[in-house]
């Protein structure tokens, strides 16, 4: 570490919620978050790397159990001001083998190290002396400090906290650990610039890499999404028909297939996103509690994600014509475009009628499976790709829902993940990002059926989803 | 990279679990090869991933050369060598039709003269139309999509390799389709690919019919003549040979002149040419450069460049990919762990343990009436009044004593235990806001407490949050389990956590 790596350490009563904020700033789920007093016990430094560089260290420490008695016995050995910094050395010193206050002397030890203070309160609790005694040793070690009002409960007492504070700290800022977004959380260092000016170029530093590594985040996770959304769209179940066997039981379980390998693509994109946003593992709420966690071919999702009728309607006869466009294709344009007139009008009515086919089953015998399943011989059964643009706009609304979800997640939480708002996103969309995300997925269709090339389209989406997902 | 690396490289990155079977030290490998040919350190890597395309697929092909050393029976270089197989087949195939279609096409007998109208229409007119039909092609694939029917290719394959090779036919058809997951993504390169192996065939065929008809030309001695038996006169057909030999026309010794088309008509009835001062010499002369440069400017040279274009499509479709699909995300974010990232320590080491002890989980039995000493614990001692009603109608109880606790004097504990002790205080309430954490501070002084009121006394803890106005509510459920565990420490039987009200 060089001298000018801001180092600052966070400080407070016990359970006033210090691990939750350097979770939150370091992105870090695994630190220890409890009920109890006292979880974290020794001070552990987080740093902030870009490659082999250190940008910035945040040091979590124990709270403060016995300060009154620790503030008795600074004020018992010093007369003057100018004593006050020395005598916290002495403390620390004097206790630093012994077990009377062991959390106070983790605690004081990086701050007469040169750190900045972020002293965290709990706006849920009442002022006690006790958080008087801390500020006071705190203003002892003469370092900079900010003041972090957080909330660990529903009940406020900000405005009881904040002339006290205001009067120990020259800055005091809100920052709900559990709600703390990216956005918020680049505020919060950016503020620590004003503890220490020397440090303002490191943390500017360390902010733009931040800033850089979600900007890369937003378009992994475009990526991604994009991805789900073209192996769901031209996904293709099929399953070989026995000889004189029973078809229909061959036809429910390439129908059952093919909506598990749609449910299965859904949970690995999900998956990916929450492992690009460092939520490894993260917890999903039952279904019936969160939308997100309903199954995706449930009529309430179907209800809550998507567009709007009127929407449809209008999508709707540009799928069936490009689908409709891929038969004819397959047949040679022995059709006369049949299929492309027939399957615009499907498709319009299919958006306001409100469908529910996700896509069409085909027998071997058809022209556009022998070209979707090139190496399949003998009699077989198909569904797929995609035909429906409601399904199409769920699974994309939900993913684009997750994914927002995600991004505004604090690693302070350890509940499940759930989503606030119980509607989607896309059908609230500007139109003209509408029709390129749209286009793009039709496109992808036609190109499917025609075995053409998507690669523009797949990129199209992914531009266009990129567009969609923004803090 | 070439065609195999990138079969190879959709091989392995087609899930998870085939990318973890490389091991993650060759991983690393890879990136320290990529970093040291580029100059700049590993890290920084990470940053230029998701935009630089060039970046990705050194990478990736750095992987993959470490990955073939750990990984046997990758499908790449044997669906290569099958494309090279096939695409010898063809040569020789090609060398075989277009040899015997030459020979065929300039058989003589010696008593009636070639039919070079045969001849062009076959090797000349026929390429034409082959060549129009390639241009249609190409120029479809040159449009922003481009389409394939190679699946007229795939069903064969699929078929022969399912019935003649057991299971290593339905292996490799399975890999086949396993390779097909991303169609949409890889489809130039598997367009561009087969076109260049289809070409082979028509340069080989194009290259034999040269050697032979020159061969043939050169070691016996031809007669040309043209027939037909339509009412075709000699004007017509010089001006189709004119056309056909635009592409040399500044060659006239290799296109036949107005007399020499009228001079070699023939007639098989009576088997006499029409002209009768026909030169049969001169004839075959302007016949056969003819009918050469056609096969090479028609056939051979187009051919030529078709299969040199294949090739180049082919190369500059494996090249542009985008190598940024799902696969390559997971493989990236594998070797390249997030540049710029914070690194903390272990939870266990940071962690302390949970209170010891059991939780206090006893319940005071009610004593109505029963006498209670009170410590208001800091800054509860601001709203005695309120707390003495609250404790009197919560316990009905008799307030004997409020005593302020855990404020600024720490000697004022002091005073309030010995006070408890001269009183024989048979009860305590100990109050505290809601909020206010059950700290060594606080359970310090339950310790004095109890040691300055003795055994078997209770000692209770009371959590309430109170209003500016007066109002009393009670902490929340899980503070005071909070509460009830951290005093569980004491292995105290008589200290107890106040339920909430209307509470267990």
């Amino acid at each position: 570490m060089s001298d000018t790596t801001p180092l600052f350490v966070v400080v407070g009563n016990v359970n006033q919620g210090k691990s939750s904020i350097v979770s939150a700033l370091s992105e870090n789920e695994a630190i220890p978050v409890d009920t109890y007093p006292g979880t974290t016990r020794r001070a552990a430094t987080y740093v902030f790397r870009s490659g082999e560089h250190e940008l910035f260290r945040i040091v979590d420490t124990p709270g403060l159990q016995r300060p009154r008695q620790v503030l008795a016995w600074l004020q018992k050995r010093t007369s003057s001001a100018a004593e006050r910094p020395a005598a916290v050395r002495d403390f620390v010193a004097t206790f630093e083998h012994g077990q009377e206050y062991p959390d106070e002397v983790e605690l004081l030890r990086p701050i007469l190290d040169g750190a900045g203070i972020l002293y965290v309160i709990d706006a849920s609790s009442r002022l006690e002396p006790s958080n008087e005694a801390e500020m006071e040793i705190l203003r002892w070690t003469g370092q900079s400090a900010m003041a972090l009002i957080n909330r660990v409960r529903d009940r406020d007492h900000a405005d009881e906290w904040r002339p006290t504070l205001r009067q120990f700290f020259h800055i005091v800022r809100d920052f709900d650990a559990h709600r703390a977004c990216f956005r918020d959380r680049v505020a919060l260092l950016r503020g620590f610039r004003e503890i220490r000016s020397e440090w303002s170029a490191a943390v500017d530093r360390a902010v733009a890499a931040m800033e850089a590594e979600w900007r890369g985040r937003r378009l992994r996770s475009a990526a991604l999404i994009a991805d789900m959304m073209f192996e769901a769209l031209s996904h293709v179940e099929h399953r070989p028909l026995p000889e004189n066997g029973n078809d229909e039981a061959v036809r429910i379980e390439v129908e059952e297939a093919y909506k598990e390998a749609q449910r299965k693509l859904e949970v690995r994109t999900r998956d990916e996103i929450e492992r690009v946003y460092r939520h490894p593992g993260l917890e999903r709420q039952d279904p019936g509690v969160d939308l997100l966690s309903e199954d995706l071919f449930s009529e309430t999702v179907w209800k809550a994600f998507g567009l709007t009728r009127m929407q449809l309607l209008k999508y709707g006869a540009g799928w069936g014509a490009a689908i409709g466009a891929g038969i004819d294709l397959a047949v040679g344009g022995l059709s006369f475009f049949a299929g492309t007139a027939i399957g615009a009008g499907i498709g319009a009515a299919a958006g306001w009628f409100g469908g529910h086919q996700v896509a069409r089953a085909w027998p071997s015998s058809n022209k556009l499976a022998q070209t979707l399943l090139p190496f399949e011989t003998g009699r077989f059964f198909a569904v797929g790709p995609v035909t429906s643009p409601r399904y199409a706009w769920v699974l994309l609304d939900r993913a684009l829902v997750h994914c927002q979800a995600v991004r505004e997640r604090s690693h302070a939480r350890r509940d499940a993940l759930e989503v606030d708002h119980v509607t989607g996103v896309v059908a609230k969309l500007d139109k003209a990002e509408r029709d390129q995300v749209d286009a793009a997925m039709r496109g992808i269709l036609t190109a499917i059926a025609k075995r053409e090339s998507s690669e523009v389209d797949r990129a199209r989406l992914e531009t266009a989803i990129a567009k969609l997902i923004t803090d | 990279m070439d065609l195999a690396s990138i079969i190879d490289l959709e091989w392995l990155l087609r899930d998870e679990a085939a990318l973890h079977a490389v091991d993650a030290r060759r991983g690393n490998a890879a990136v320290a090869r990529v970093a040291a040919e580029r100059a700049i350190p590993a890290h920084e890597l990470r940053s230029a991933i998701d935009t630089d395309a060039s970046l990705r697929r050194d990478l990736a092909k750095a992987w993959l050369d470490e990955a073939r050393e750990g990984v046997s029976d990758l499908p790449g270089d044997r669906v290569a060598h099958g494309l090279e197989v096939a695409g010898w087949i063809l040569v020789a195939l090609g060398l075989l039709l277009g040899a015997s279609t030459a020979k065929a096409l300039l058989a003589f007998d010696g008593k009636v003269p070639v039919n070079v109208l045969w001849f062009i229409f076959v090797l000349c007119v026929g390429q034409i139309a082959l060549l129009l039909l390639m241009v249609a092609f190409v120029a479809r694939g040159s449009k922003k999509r481009s389409s394939t029917r190679t699946s007229v290719l795939h069903r064969p394959i699929a078929a022969l390799a399912s019935r003649f090779f057991g299971d290593k036919g339905r292996e490799f058809r399975s890999q086949l389709v396993a390779l097909r997951a991303r169609r949409g993504l890889l489809v130039d390169i598997e367009r561009w690919t087969l076109f260049a192996v289809a070409q082979r065939f028509g340069l080989a065929f194009n290259l034999a019919a040269l050697v032979v008809a020159f061969a043939t030309i050169a070691f016996s001695s031809l007669t040309f003549s043209w027939s037909t038996t339509l009412d075709v006169d000699a004007s017509t057909v010089h001006a189709a040979v004119r056309a056909i030999a635009l592409p040399w026309f500044w060659l006239p010794s290799a296109i036949p002149s107005a007399e020499v088309v009228a001079a070699s008509q023939w007639v098989r009835m009576p088997g006499a040419f029409v002209g009768a001062n026909a030169n049969v010499s001169r004839l075959a002369e302007q016949w056969w450069s003819f009918l050469i440069a056609g096969v090479l400017v028609w056939g051979f040279l187009p051919r030529l460049a078709a299969l040199l274009f294949g090739v180049v499509r082919a190369r500059l479709a494996i090249t542009r990919q985008g190598f940024d699909h799902v696969g390559y995300q997971r493989l990236f974010d594998r070797l390249l762990p997030v540049d710029a990232a914070w690194h903390g320590p272990k939870p266990g080491d940071v962690v302390g343990p949970a209170p010891g002890g059991r939780a206090v989980t006893g319940r005071l039995a009610a004593s109505v009436g029963a006498p209670t000493w009170t410590l208001l614990w800091g800054s509860i001692a601001r709203q005695r009044d309120v707390v003495q009603k609250e404790l009197e109608a919560r316990f009905a109880a008799e307030v004997r004593g409020l005593y302020a606790v855990g404020g600024a004097d720490l000697a004022a504990d002091s005073r309030a235990c010995a006070d408890l002790t001269a009183a024989k205080a048979t009860r305590v309430v100990l109050v505290a806001s809601a909020g206010q954490q059950p700290t060594t501070d606080v359970l310090d002084l339950v310790r004095s407490v109890r040691a300055a009121i003795g055994f078997a006394k209770p000692i209770v803890v009371l959590l309430v949050d109170v209003a500016p106005q007066g109002g009393v509510s009670d902490a929340e459920e899980e503070e005071r389990q909070q509460w009830s565990r951290s005093l569980g420490a004491l292995e105290d039987a008589h200290v107890y956590v106040a339920a909430r009200r209307g509470g267990a």
